[in-house]
């Protein structure tokens, strides 16, 4: 479902993103793991067309994000780590508005995902009177309104409490399991753990392993949790580099 | 409905909410409307005495205002091609919202023209607030029917759309073509922009000596402005329009008007052409180029201005630190505040021009106070627009300051105190030098600097202490703080007390030099006596603006 070639981001001297290849296939939950500065971001903004790639190429859905991108924008819902509102809509209006954009035949698409993230009740009121955690809410329902094949997510528990935190987390199982491909990336390794079919570690702009927990420990050469294999890959990674 | 419309849908539900769901005060905006609708009739009546006044210029009045149109629209086209420059980088550039809109499937195009449709509004809203009384003037004194309303209508949208347009592609291209830092961008735009500007204004000011008889000098002032009846500027296709629709000449201004739309109309094909293989590359490399830019630690002029705060202690100088690097690595801030000063130093540099004018002692004693009545006015909106969203722009980080050693007053003190010396510096460096090239009394020039500091102290303390009565600790862009009502009510202030302290300094110069002629004695005291009223006010709009500022901010919970 998503096809990466090849891909490099370069800010002036700076490389963020250095020669990434990935396939992630239809329902798979991917999470995408690494250091501060490592390219997570980055790479999640070049496939979702917010950024424009040095080199290689991005697919989406079979679409090309850079050269047929109003097709594969419509296959995927994009949640960053700080998403944007329309302050002056109300969480209803701006769920209208997506679906409008999005073309969402369903006409109860809205009040259904209301529902679901328990929003009804506050739908009406502007979205700036909203908490921290609402306005994550308003922003995972705008990702999810028009059912997209690709979901792209940037730190998805911040904000939330921790039910909501665990709906999350079973809409992520369902969807996946509907067929739904999910990118992900996160600090929260235990989040890594439970949901990801695959893992991929990205640090200083490279992409240093990919694989399943277990394919992971093998190649770090522990037996232990995430959290181990995460230190000992970057760790030696880093001291290789340097 | 199309994507667009929805953009368009989209606007249209944020205005109806912002005004049906207002939760303000009422009084506020009642303020802001009456103070609207006093400057648009003030403006008119002005407009109309102004008008009044050129029509009684026998023979050449109508020739007059035929070359006042053409030099209006054509300043106005280049205040708007340099505004739609300064707001395109911002608007197609900015965080958040184009970020939503570009993660949406939908076309770079259908953003771009979105995009646009902004910025041509932020460009022309003030073009047609003034020109609404100036036209209605025009219009009412020359008893022109309804329809000339509706032609100037028909000849500004295409004008406003030229300039806006001409702004966006300079952006649109100078963002995809120069692959420099995003600021340098801006600043190369700004600069490439600035130079027919200045020179427009150099051109302006600079008269040459000018001849004795009348006529002369209407043959050489025309002659000085022959430029903004260039038959390839729009400024000239619009007034030409005009003029041709006050003769009855239909046909030849529908010429005109097709000239207009059809390059507007190309313009924006071009336009669109370009966005849809442009605006997303650019949008991409203003973006890396803001990932790139790191700050050098090295010796810089920033850090010798700091260096100048060296003595303070060490918590002063940390803010103050802070407070100019904060300001001068925004250049939204101060590359307009360097159009002030450019406008200013242009309009300096060029008062030699007007010596002519100062042979006689009563205009000399006049060209003296309009230029400090223009200090203060500058004075005013540079404090208004730059010093009052300080406070304000500490927004959610203020809680640093809560919590460290320092209180929110010896910040108000702080700010105060920067504000202060930096324009007292410049204004009285400016006023100073003005004073020396026009060569005035002894009296005049000491008159001049005690105005320029009690101008100083005065804007400056509404400007810092309303900052920090009326705060907006939500927004990060200054230029909507200083749109709020407790900018607006700077603003105001700020010209209430300028008129009435140049008010009370020009009775005694006026009453000795062109009215009834006093002698040297009375007119001593005269200026003794403005001077202690000049002194009082000023103490009052010193002290007020930062008592309460001092109180609100001791209440502040955040």
């Amino acid at each position: 479902m998503i096809e990466i070639k090849n891909l490099s981001k370069k800010f002036g001297h700076i490389v963020a993103v250095k020669s990434l290849n990935l396939s992630i296939k239809k329902g798979e939950l991917f999470v995408l793991l690494g250091p501060n500065g490592a390219g997570k971001t980055t790479t999640m903004k070049l496939i979702t067309g917010l950024l424009r790639p040095t080199e290689g190429e991005i697919w989406v859905g079979g679409y090309s994000v850079l050269r047929e991108y109003v097709m594969a924008k419509r296959l995927i819902g994009y949640i960053p780590d700080t998403p944007y509102l329309y302050e002056k809509l109300s969480a209803r209006e701006f769920l209208y508005f997506i679906q409008d954009i999005y073309q969402v035949e369903n006409k109860y698409q809205v009040e259904e995902l209301l529902e679901l993230f328990h929003l009804q009740e506050e739908a009406d009121r502007l979205i700036e009177e909203y908490s921290h955690g609402m306005k994550q809410k308003v922003a995972i329902a705008s990702a999810l309104i028009h059912s997209p094949k690709v979901l792209i997510i940037d730190e998805p528990l911040v904000g939330l409490d921790p039910r909501s935190a665990r709906l999350l987390k079973d809409i992520l199982k369902k969807k996946v399991k509907e067929g739904m491909t999910v990118f992900l990336s996160t600090h929260t390794l235990s989040l890594a753990e439970e949901l990801s079919h695959r893992i991929g570690i990205i640090n200083e702009s490279k992409l240093i392993a990919v694989g399943t927990l277990k394919e992971l420990r093998k190649k770090a050469k522990t037996t232990g949790n995430l959290e181990e294999v995460f230190l000992r890959l970057t760790e030696e990674e880093s001291e290789f580099l340097s | 409905m199309s994507s667009f419309l929805k953009l368009l849908r989209l606007r249209l539900w944020i205005l109806r909410n912002v005004l049906l769901r207002y939760k303000g005060s009422w009084f506020k905006v009642l303020v802001i409307f009456f103070f609207s609708l006093s400057f648009l009739l003030g403006m008119f009546f002005l407009f109309r005495e102004g008008f009044q006044f050129l029509k009684t210029i026998p023979l050449i009045s109508e020739l007059v205002i035929n070359r006042l149109f053409y030099f209006l629209f054509l300043f106005t086209f280049f205040l708007m091609l340099f505004s739609a420059i300064l707001t395109s980088y911002s608007t197609f550039f900015s965080r958040g919202e184009t970020d939503l809109l570009i993660s949406l499937p939908l076309s770079f195009r259908v953003i771009f023209v979105y995009k646009f449709i902004e910025i041509t509004f932020y460009t022309s809203w003030s073009f047609i607030f003034l020109g609404i009384p100036f036209f209605s003037a025009y219009a009412v004194i020359n008893h022109l029917p309804a329809s000339f309303y509706a032609v100037m209508a028909v000849l500004v949208i295409p004008f406003v759309l030229l300039s806006s347009g001409l702004g966006a592609l300079f952006t649109l291209l100078l963002s995809r073509m120069m692959a420099l830092r995003g600021w340098r961008i801006y600043i190369a735009g700004i600069f490439i922009a600035s130079i027919p500007i200045f020179y427009f204004l150099y051109k302006i000011f600079s008269l040459p000596p000018l001849p004795s008889d009348l006529f002369s000098v209407v043959k050489q002032v025309f002659s000085h402005f022959q430029l903004s009846q260039h038959a390839y500027l729009p400024s000239y296709w619009v007034a030409k329009g005009l003029f041709l629709f006050l003769k009855g000449e239909i046909g030849k201004m529908n010429r005109y008007i097709l000239l207009l739309y059809s390059s507007s109309f190309l313009l924006f094909g071009l336009l669109l052409l370009l966005s849809g293989f442009l605006y997303f590359p650019a949008f991409s490399n203003v973006r890396g180029s803001l990932r790139e830019k790191r700050i050098s630690g090295n010796f810089s002029p920033l850090s010798l201005l700091i260096s100048l705060f060296s003595f303070l202690p060490r918590k002063y100088r940390a803010l103050v630190q802070k407070d100019i690097k904060n300001f001068f690595r925004d250049p939204r801030q101060w590359s307009q505040f360097l159009i002030f000063f450019g406008i200013l130093g242009v309009y300096i540099i060029n008062l030699r021009s007007y010596r002519y004018f100062t042979v006689t002692p009563s205009f000399k004693m006049m060209i003296s106070l309009v230029n400090i009545a223009a200090m203060g006015f500058i004075l005013s909106t540079l404090t208004t627009r730059f010093m009052f969203p300080q406070m304000s722009l500490e927004g959610k980080r203020i809680w640093i300051i809560k919590l460290s050693s320092l209180t929110l007053r010896e910040v108000l003190w702080e700010k105060f105190y920067i504000t202060f010396s930096f324009c007292f510096f410049v204004v009285a460096l400016l006023s100073n030098l003005t004073n020396i090239l026009l060569q005035v009394s002894p009296l005049l020039y000491l008159v001049g600097n005690i105005m320029v500091l009690c101008m100083s102290l005065s804007l400056t303390s509404l400007s810092v202490g309303l900052g920090a009565v009326f705060p907006d600790f939500s927004s990060d862009n200054p230029a909507k703080i200083v749109s709020g009502f407790g900018g607006t009510v700077n603003f105001i202030l700020g010209i209430i007390y300028v008129l009435l302290v140049v008010s009370l300094i020009s009775i005694p110069f006026s009453l000795r030099y062109i009215l009834i002629k006093i002698n040297d004695r009375v007119f001593i005291v005269l200026v003794r006596l403005a001077l202690i009223w000049i002194s009082g006010i000023t103490f009052l709009s010193v002290f007020f603006p930062l008592r309460y500022a001092c109180k609100k901010l001791e209440r502040l919970e955040i």
